[in-house]
């Protein structure tokens, strides 16, 4: 046996074909011994390999990886024998569901781009603590554009270091509690800022304080 | 008493021979394998093909291999042949194969029962020549020209040292092996499937490390390629494709484009922020109310020239770049930070240049107008790079939840990514009114404002590639990273056998503040290993042990300095550490089995099962109805240089799985040091940073 002999101390397995092949025990991909793989005759590849032990934790099931290579496409065409539902019809019919107990999603072409098209789209942030936080963030344009546009918050914030436009061809309508206003140059708003902040904040007592 | 023969199969006692499948060609059977048509529509049997059979069959011009009788393919019983199911068979001729006669001593009907093994040692003895030669082989082993020349990514590939041991040089043998020989394809998966990339968060950028990635695949991917002498193609050697080298750089450049853009466009923010908060002060204390409006607009339009000069600069910065990286092609096998923050200050240099020669004037104006206090554009741009994007006007409770900045290899997991510090960068941005690509690049881009100075007379530069050491590459063993978990001041050393696996991690730090147990993650800056995991023990927010899950392969024990010479050629030389130098030098560890952890608990098991361990330590197994509920380290031992096997021993369960976890002392530390032969000590370089 070579240095690469398998982990599990078992055999290895092959089975070359004329176009592919079944492999098992094979230690020489970066992403561990291979279980089972098949490979073509153009490399693509399809491989479920074994725990490496990455990002693992104690009493964790493994963390053995499946990996497809294909040079060109992977194409899915899913969900065809499934209801066909109306519009405004949004009762929930998965047709392909990928969950991840732990772990992220990461979707990265980093030459390409990346279209989600569907008759509604949902982001949900639904993490609790300091979770729950969505982030777009663009090298050069957010664009949100639709015929009803709406930002419903308990703050909301617009920050520009060059300008803010706000044009409306009809009504604008302005209405608040109070107002904090104040030309850029105009250093009084910042003294009037850093007066309320001291008055109203607070630093709750612990438990142990009573 | 003599029986006349029957010619039926099986009456006459069974006639078993040992042939070799001949040539389709030759043979003209290749139609007769899967296709049930030929194509002359003739009808023709499948799974068929023609043997030439030892003791029956000669070698003369006499009998071609066509003139052979067809012989069955015996298929096993668990194929079927009807209702539409079967099974291809796949000889491609110059099987030696075992058989029978149907009709006994007629021998005109041969049926193959199995294929004899062609062993890997067994090398072909017919030359292409030969074969085309005559019209039949000769119970020679070959494979047929046409097999060779179609063979595919997935068969294996081997690795021939030449007469100089130096260099490997990829071959294909046409065996079917078991043992270490890898796969065209496999390679080429692992090439295309390596890959590294960071996290993306709103509170960091971490453009440094990204523009460091980038530039270290590049490198890695330039260190593979090799150019054919005949022609100008690349070629990757690792599996023979052929590299469109143009693509290449384009997609390196789009990527640290992205960088960039990033990284100009804040700076674009910044000039222009600091800009307008001074004269929106100079403004309103300066201008009459009346004129305040139209001074809002001038500085309006000023602040569109800026923005939207600083705009075409990003525009043309990808051809520049892809200069930049054929600047670099041969010279570059490390691409350490000082690396990244000369190529950055370089850039940014060009970019300083193009903002002096098109908006100095702009400022110059404004300076005047503002009675000084105004920087010139490159100095608040230089200034700028320092400071990312803040979101102001949130309270403190209300801060955006960072993650840690990471970056994560396919190959090796996660890891802590390069902080962006920008305070080695700005020596570096220099401005050079000679030297400036861009401004060539840009002629006639930016449009020309009355009074500036022209950008005509700018003179074409190339670009200048890294020059702190990048063709010096030190590898050593990989760094330990523990992230996340609350705490800090975890550190450890990687342990690393003569394998080159991982076998464990010496705790030199158990950090604090741990409310659960950090990742573990072992990061190999040379990238030569892989496969290292496993997971982190902690007691008391602190952590105590490491146990290793899986110890990968191809790690460094030692430490190496490979060096590009000027004719291309690599020097490789073992470094010696120095603890006076990058090193902390070495360190000496006795190893024993610490602990044993649980992973399956398996079934059937019975008091009295016992573990072996591999290399002299005792285990003790808790069995707990029949399940193996855990084990105790009766006797640690010593001197363990690769992670031992537990093998349970019974008679009835199977399936359980134990890890073992050993320990590292130090040597000084080591009580029983006085009974310990040098064998069972393992010394490992600490704190290898490039």
């Amino acid at each position: 046996m070579g240095r690469y002999k398998p982990k599990d101390r078992k055999n290895t397995e092959n089975r070359v074909f004329t176009r592919y092949a079944f492999r098992s025990g094979q230690m020489h991909s970066i992403h561990g011994m291979a279980n089972f793989q098949v490979d073509t005759q153009e490399s693509q590849f399809f491989g479920l390999y074994s725990n490496t032990g990455q990002g693992a934790t104690e009493g964790g099931p493994g963390t053995g990886k499946a990996v497809l290579y294909t040079p060109g496409q992977s194409l899915e065409v899913l969900g065809t024998g499934l209801k066909t539902r109306s519009a405004g019809d949004n009762s929930e019919l998965p047709a392909k569901i990928i969950r991840c107990k732990n772990g992220d999603v990461i979707v990265d072409c980093y030459n390409g781009n990346i279209t989600l098209r569907g008759r509604n789209i949902t982001l949900d942030a639904n993490g609790g603590g300091q979770d729950g936080q969505i982030i777009l963030s663009a090298n050069r344009i957010i664009n949100a554009k639709a015929p009803d546009v709406r930002l419903q918050g308990e703050k909301i914030l617009v920050d520009a270091t060059n300008r803010v436009d706000i044009i409306s061809k009809g009504f604008f309508q302005l209405k608040y509690g109070f107002s904090l206003a104040a030309a850029h140059g105009d250093m009084d708003f910042g003294v009037l800022a850093q007066t309320l902040k001291k008055d109203v904040s607070f630093t709750p007592r612990t438990l142990e304080e009573g | 008493m003599y029986q006349e023969p029957t010619n039926f199969a099986g009456r006459d006692g069974f006639h078993w021979w040992i042939g070799q499948v001949t040539d389709p060609k030759k043979g003209e059977w290749d139609k007769s394998l899967e296709k049930q048509q030929a194509d002359d529509e003739e009808s023709v049997y499948s799974h068929r093909c023609r043997v030439r059979i030892v003791g029956y069959h000669g070698c003369g011009d006499e009998l071609p291999d066509n003139k052979l009788p067809m012989a069955h393919i015996l298929l096993p019983s668990n194929v079927s042949t009807t209702g539409g199911r079967g099974e291809s068979t796949q000889y491609q001729g110059g099987e030696v194969v075992v058989g029978f006669f149907l009709d006994g001593e007629d021998a005109q009907q041969p049926v193959i029962f199995g294929t004899l093994f062609k062993q890997s040692y067994v090398k072909d003895q017919i030359k292409s020549s030969e074969f085309n030669a005559k019209k039949q082989t000769c119970f020679k082993p070959y494979t047929p020209p046409d097999v060779r020349s179609t063979a595919g990514d997935h068969e294996i590939s081997d690795n021939n040292k030449n007469g100089n041991g130096e260099k490997e040089k990829k071959s294909w043998n046409g065996q079917m092996r078991t043992d270490d020989l890898n796969t065209v394809s496999g390679e080429n998966a692992n090439f295309n499937t390596e890959f590294k990339m960071d996290n993306s968060t709103a509170c960091e950028d971490n453009e440094i490390s990204k523009i460091s990635n980038e530039l270290n695949e590049f490198s890695k991917k330039m260190k593979a390629f090799q150019k054919l002498k005949s022609s100008d193609v690349f070629v990757n050697p690792l599996y023979g494709g052929v590299v469109d080298m143009q693509s290449e750089l384009k997609l390196t450049s789009n990527r640290i484009q992205n960088s960039m853009t990033k990284l100009v466009r804040r700076g674009r923010s910044y000039v222009i922020g600091e800009t307008l908060d001074k004269l929106s002060t100079t403004f309103k204390d300066k201008v009459p109310k009346p004129l305040q409006g139209v001074s809002g607009e001038a500085a309006n339009a000023l602040s569109n020239t800026i923005y939207c000069n600083f705009e075409k600069i990003q525009d043309q910065l990808g051809d520049y770049l892809m200069k930049s990286l054929e600047n670099m092609l041969g010279q570059l096998l490390d691409v350490p930070i000082c690396g990244v923050e000369n190529f950055l200050g370089d850039m940014f240099g060009q970019i300083n240049n193009i903002l002096d020669t098109s908006l100095g004037g702009i400022f110059n104006q404004l300076n005047s107008i503002q009675g000084g206090g105004i920087p010139s554009p490159s100095k608040t741009f230089s200034k700028s790079i320092q400071f990312a994007d803040i979101i102001t006007g949130i309270l403190e409770c209300d801060q955006t939840n960072c993650p840690e900045n990471t970056s994560y290899s396919s190959k090796n997991g996660i890891s802590k990514a390069i902080p962006d510090d920008f305070s080695n960068l700005i020596p570096k941005i220099g401005v050079s009114s000679l030297v400036n690509p861009l401004l060539d690049a840009l002629d006639g881009a930016i449009p020309q404002l009355p009074g500036l100075p022209s950008l005509d007379g700018a003179v074409p530069a190339i670009p200048s590639a890294p020059n702190c050491s990048t063709n010096v590459l030190k590898c050593g063993p990989p760094r330990v990273d523990f992230l996340g978990g609350g705490g800090q001041g975890a550190s450890g050393n990687a342990i690393i056998n003569a394998l080159g696996q991982v076998i464990g991690v010496a705790i030199t730090g158990e950090g604090s503040g741990f409310i659960e147990p950090p990742l573990l993650s072992f990061f190999d800056s040379c990238e030569n290993g892989y496969g290292a995991g496993g997971f982190v023990r902690i007691k008391d927010g602190s952590v105590t042990e490491v146990v290793i899950t899986d110890g990968g392969q191809n790690y460094l024990p030692n430490t190496t300095e490979t060096t590009l010479n000027e004719d291309g050629t690599l020097t490789e030389k073992e470094v010696i550490p120095d603890p006076n130098a990058n090193y902390d030098g070495e360190v000496s560890y006795v190893t024993s089995l610490s602990d044993v952890v649980l992973e399956n608990t398996g079934f059937g098991y019975e008091d009295g099962d016992t573990v072996t361990v591999e290399g002299g330590a005792e285990v003790e197994l808790i069995i707990e109805d029949g399940l193996v509920a855990g084990a105790n380290v009766i006797n640690g031992g010593f001197g363990f240089t690769s992670l031992p096997d537990l093998i349970i021993n019974s008679d009835t369960g199977a399936g359980a799985r134990l890890k073992p976890v050993l320990k590292f002392t130090r040597v000084e530390d080591a009580a029983e040091l006085a009974q310990i032969s040098q064998d069972a000590v393992v010394t490992v370089i600490s704190c290898i940073e490039k």
